[in-house]
């Protein structure tokens, strides 16, 4: 299919011999999460010094679990939560999840790689050249992506459009239609809520297909998408 | 059969499959295991049959969705590994990895003691080089440090202090090895920097206190731990070298599948490096600062070379058939 050439998501055959879609997350989401990690690991740094003052921690002993929450908090928390729960709390915020090229969940050791890697990505400052990497791969990888095998993708969890399943006319267009094309009708009345007023210009462009005004039009493709999809 | 019909009776499997997920995504267990994979199954060709009779995406997507959620959850399950497999990577398979990559090994003594030595060496014969190569508040602070009169080598050190130097250990040290890897994809170049830095600093840190007088303090509180703190940083070193160098030296394979495969190896190397640097840490801050007398502090040091090196040399050779 042509639309194959510019889409960006990634598709992995599994052992059932099913054909699973991924798609990777970008730069931006992946840098909103980040930062949301980023909050919380200094949330819980405070929170613990304040804790120490409350509780009167003797200074030096609490010197020392300082350090060590430290260590864990730069080097640990991606890894503990993205190899139990498969994503850091700042991307299950943004709806992300860490898995495999082969769209397994991640583990322990993968997750260490692609954690420990961060030196590289972050180098010569602020995440350079993994920002650079992200954009210039096709599936979005930085350097510790690469080396681990890992892809940040987006979870689908997604919504059927109410338009979808509003009940309706349902009545063929006058031209008759191939299976693409079909199709093409269908996901444009699955998405006439998101295109607003797109919808009516989009729906001038089918020539003879349809008729009257704007609104007419789209009505009509709508009431063929029904047709299409069989609810009639 | 029309789209409608088909998403009619797919939806009792569908949701068969969601309230399982709902179950298995909270962490709880299934009754029947088996009867949850078989589900998935029959959702992953009904996203097949989907697929191919090309319905539209709102319906082909939301499959998807799911059954990528099904397969997330049915293989994690293989992620569950007991802790004594986690115990005999460390005990077998981590001296293994080591000994089979002996040029990258050596490498990376070559880098880092062989640093150190001839920063030791040039600054024992040529005193006032350590303030052209250092600058002088790092001199003088480890003087102070290991000034058996000064006001840090001290008996009155307490529990306390010990827990704030074992904390400072752990990050600090662990932090130079993870970092000595981390640095390795720039053709292992940032490994070879790390270890270079890190052997002169040691070094010149050496000769400057032994230059100083207070050698005896020095080796009595550095001979317990050094062995295990030192060759993590090589083996962190070692762990760069091999990925960093699969760049240069791809061998069959094309060059990210090599470095890909290559982090595999290494990764028991990393832990490994990663509990040693734990043990020293728990040596230096417990053991090293006692006052004990030299003889004492000199058979725990060679005990722990000489065993650390017998580990490496003997450990995980037995002929039984790795897994």
């Amino acid at each position: 299919m042509a639309r194959d050439l510019i889409d960006t998501q990634w598709r992995i055959e599994t052992a059932e011999g099913v054909t699973l879609t991924l798609t990777p997350a970008g730069l931006v989401p992946r840098a909103y999460a980040y930062a949301i990690d980023l909050a919380i690991r200094c949330a819980i740094f405070v929170a613990l010094i304040i804790v120490m003052e409350v509780t009167e921690i003797t200074e030096k002993f609490g010197a020392g679990l300082l350090l060590l929450v430290a260590f864990a908090l730069e080097w640990f928390y991606p890894v503990v939560f993205e190899a139990l729960r498969g994503r850091t709390p700042g991307k299950a915020a943004l709806g992300l999840r860490v898995v495999t090229t082969d769209g397994a969940p991640i583990g322990f050791g993968a997750s260490l790689l692609r954690n420990l890697l961060r030196v590289t990505d972050f180098f010569p400052f602020g995440y350079a050249l993994g920002a650079i990497m992200v954009v210039a791969t096709p599936r979005f990888q930085r350097f510790g992506d690469l080396v681990a095998g890992a892809l940040v993708v987006h979870e689908g969890r997604v919504e059927e459009a109410r338009s979808a399943r509003a009940a309706g006319p349902a009545a063929p267009l006058s031209v008759p239609l191939d299976v693409d094309e079909q199709r093409a009708v269908i996901s444009f009345a699955h998405r006439r809520e998101l295109l607003g007023a797109r919808a009516d210009e989009l729906a001038l462009l089918t020539g003879d297909a349809t008729q009257g005004d704007a609104s007419a039009r789209t009505a009509a493709l709508v009431a063929a998408a029904r047709w299409y999809e069989g609810r009639r | 059969m029309s789209r409608a019909l088909f998403q009619e009776r797919m939806r009792e499997a569908e949701a068969a499959v969601e309230a399982d997920l709902q179950i298995l995504e909270r962490g709880g267990e299934l009754s029947d295991p088996l009867e949850f994979a078989a589900r998935y199954r029959g959702l992953a060709s009904t996203l097949s049959i989907a697929r191919h009779r090309r319905y539209d995406s709102a319906l082909v997507d939301r499959l998807n969705a799911l059954v990528v959620r099904a397969h997330t959850a049915l293989y994690a399950a293989r992620l569950g590994r007991s802790a004594r497999d986690g115990l005999s990577v460390l005990l077998f398979e981590f001296p293994r990895r080591v000994r089979a990559l002996p040029g990258p090994l050596l490498l990376s003594v070559l880098c880092f003691f062989g640093t150190y030595l001839a920063a030791f060496t040039w600054v024992r014969l040529d005193p006032q080089a350590a303030y052209a190569l250092m600058p002088a508040s790092y001199l003088d602070g480890l003087a102070e440090m290991y000034d058996p009169k000064g006001r840090i080598q001290t008996t009155e050190r307490t529990l306390d202090d010990d827990l704030t130097m074992f904390g400072f250990y752990v990050w600090n040290n662990v932090g130079i090895a993870f970092r000595t890897f981390g640095a390795s994809l720039f053709l292992g170049v940032g490994s070879i920097l790390a270890l270079v830095f890190n052997g002169l600093y040691i070094g010149v840190g050496h000769a400057h206190v032994v230059e100083r007088g207070f050698g005896e303090s020095f080796h009595a509180f550095v001979l317990g731990h050094s062995a295990f703190e030192l060759f993590a940083i090589v083996l962190a070193g070692l762990a760069g070298f091999h990925v960093g160098f699969a760049f240069l030296r791809p061998g069959l394979e094309s060059r990210s599948r090599a470095v890909l495969l290559r982090a595999r190896e290494v990764l028991p190397i990393l832990w490994g490096a990663f509990a040693m640097l734990l043990i020293a840490a728990a040596i230096e801050a417990f053991f090293s600062p006692r006052d004990l007398p030299f003889g004492v502090k000199l058979a725990v040091g060679s005990v722990n070379a000489v065993g650390l090196l017998s580990f490496f040399a003997f450990s995980g050779r037995e002929t039984r058939a790795p897994r």
